[in-house]
Parts: structure tokens; sequence; C-alpha cells
């Protein structure tokens, strides 16, 4: 009897921990800052073809219907981008919806071989998992050829809090 | 030592507490450092238009609790607390609260948005600025949604980026508004 009484107090107690610190959405200095929770980094498949790959943080997604890619000069992409499938699910609000995880890889085929370089000038949108958004970001990556077409964007993920001030 | 059932009134009282300091805890873990830039006071002369584009003036809610909300019809977790702030207007506009929305969308999309989904609380539309004028009010981030509080006499009673958590804004409130 004595020890289902020790027991109990040691359920109540851990109980009131878990119940202390569950369910609360990151603080804010905690969030990514959007480049490095969306990494971007984009390769030459072939002179004509751009594969762009978003290497998305842990409790983090992104929408499929917000990817927007041009090309500066205006070499202008051809035919539609080729996206691979995404987690689809019906949203209450939104309908039908499709997000990726962990990393997306799209190929974009241009309208004309890139020549002495390309900047891909790609916007996206996505979102945490802990209940917020971020805004549409736009991110440039340069390619040029004798560089073997690939370049990525640089640096370790940094929290928000870098940016804020204290 | 001999257990007792007081030990595990203890356990369960621990249990209490903790989960009271937890919720509080939550109110105001997710508080970003405060902007100074903008005060009640500066907020009430802010005028904003409404989806109908009628400029409507913070100052005419002046002397009750001001409930800003930042939103966009693209932001799901905007949408998915949305009839939590419904339920607030609802419960709380009689007491003296103003929910007030602020969108980053164009008029049309709000428009839409809010007969669809019977949001009746005020909903102000400024796509250009709406992220701007939140960062100025603390959202340095400019993430969506964001919300802030702020008392009659200007003390500000919360500011979260992020959902609002059930029950988070019903405690402010019923502890800030005449009972």
């Amino acid at each position: 009897m004595n020890r289902f009484w020790y027991i109990l107090c040691g359920v109540g107690l851990a109980a009131g921990i878990a119940v202390a610190s569950a369910g609360a959405p990151a603080p804010a200095d905690e969030l990514l800052e959007p480049d490095a929770a969306f990494r971007i980094s984009a390769r030459l498949i072939d002179p004509g073809t751009i594969a762009v790959t978003y290497d998305i943080a842990d409790g983090y997604y992104m929408y499929r219907d917000k990817f927007r890619f041009r090309t500066e000069p205006g070499t202008a992409t051809g035919a539609q981008p080729q996206f691979p499938a995404g987690i689809v699910k019906d949203d209450p609000n939104f309908g039908r919806v499709e997000t990726y995880r962990q990393t997306v890889s799209i190929r974009i085929p241009l309208s004309a071989p890139i020549g002495e370089g390309v900047t891909l000038v790609a916007t996206s949108q996505g979102c945490a998992d802990v209940g917020v958004c971020y805004l549409p970001i736009t991110s440039r990556v340069t390619l040029k050829p004798e560089s073997g077409g690939t370049s990525s964007a640089e640096g370790q993920p940094k929290p928000l809090s870098s940016i804020l001030k204290r | 030592m001999k257990a007792s059932p007081l030990w595990a009134l203890g356990g369960v009282l621990v249990l209490l507490v903790a989960a009271g300091i937890g919720v509080d805890r939550y109110a105001s873990r997710n508080a970003p450092p405060l902007d100074e830039s903008i005060s009640l006071p500066a907020l009430l002369s802010t005028a904003i238009p409404d989806a109908a584009g009628r400029k409507q003036s913070f100052g005419q809610w002046q002397g009750k609790v001001l409930v800003v909300n930042f939103w966009a019809t693209w932001c799901a977790p905007c949408i998915e607390e949305m009839p939590i702030l419904e339920r607030i207007h609802q419960q709380y506009a009689a007491k003296g609260v103003e929910v007030v929305g602020i969108s980053a969308d164009s008029a049309d999309k709000v428009k839409i948005f809010a007969s669809q989904h019977s949001i009746t609380y005020s909903l102000l539309v400024d796509p250009e600025g709406a992220i701007d004028f939140s960062r100025r009010l603390g959202n340095r981030p400019g993430l969506l949604p964001y919300t802030v509080v702020f008392a009659p006499d200007g003390t500000r009673l919360l500011s979260q980026i992020g959902t609002v958590v059930p029950g988070q804004l019903e405690m402010i409130l019923q502890r800030n508004v005449p009972k």
C-alpha cells in the first residue's frame, strides 16, 4: 500500500512537469530564419535545365502551389517546372493542398541554354508546425557553366534570435 | 518513512501548481522582445481601411481592451485560430473587448473569406503595410499570425507570434475586463 502512494506521488509530479512544458510552441527566438528553414540550392543538369533543391528543416513545410520561378537575364523558363509528388491532404479551408517536407527537387526547363550564366529567381512560401507562416520568400541563385553550374546558399542555420534585438 | 495519503495529495497539488505555472509561462514564453516604437496612443491614432474600403480609426476603440491580430488568407495557422478570435469577440464584445484583424491580403480576398467563414469582428485590410505595421508592434521576424493585446491604459498584455493557445487569451481577458 505504501508503494502505491509513492507511485501516485511520482506520477503526479511527472504529470505536472509534462503539463507545464507540453504543447507549447517554440519561442519566437527558436524559429529559424527563412533562408535557413528553407535552404535553396540549384545546379545545371544540362545547359537547358536547372534543378533547384530546397532542404527543409524538421518541423517546417513548403506549399507546392506557392513556387514561382523566373530567370535573369530573361531567358525565361520554357515548359512548366516538374514537381515531385508531395504530401496531399484535404484542408478544410484550402481544399486540396500539396506540401513538401525534408527536401524537394524541382526541374526547371529553360527556353534557351544559359550561355555565360543565369540567375534563378525563386519565390516560395512555407510554414512551421508550431503554427507560424513565413511571408513569401524570394531567393536568387546564380549559375555559371564554368563552376559546374552549382550554387547554393551558404552559412549554417541560424535562429531568429540573431535578428531579434535584446 | 511510511507514506500516507498526504503524500498523494501533495503530488496532486504539485500537478495543479505545475499546470498553472505552465500555462502562465506559456503566455509569456512566446512573447518577443517588446518594440517600444508603437505604444497604444500611437496605435489609436492609426487608421486602416476595412474590406469595404472605409477607413477605420483605432481611436474609435479607445477605452477598450484591444486584441489586434495580423493574418492572411493564405496562412493556414491564421485561419485555424480565427474561430477562437470569433468566440472571444462574441463573448467579450459587450465587456469592452474589441477584436480587430489586420490582413496582409487584398480587400476582395478578405471580403470573400469573411463571408465564407462567418467572421463578425472588425477586419481591416493593408496588403502593402500590414507586415511592417506588425513589426513595429513587436513582430520582428514578420511571421504570421501575430497577436498583440493592449489594456485601455496602454499596458501590453500579450505579444504572440504564432497561434494563440486555447484558454490563453481568455485567461488574459478575464483578468483585465470588468466582471
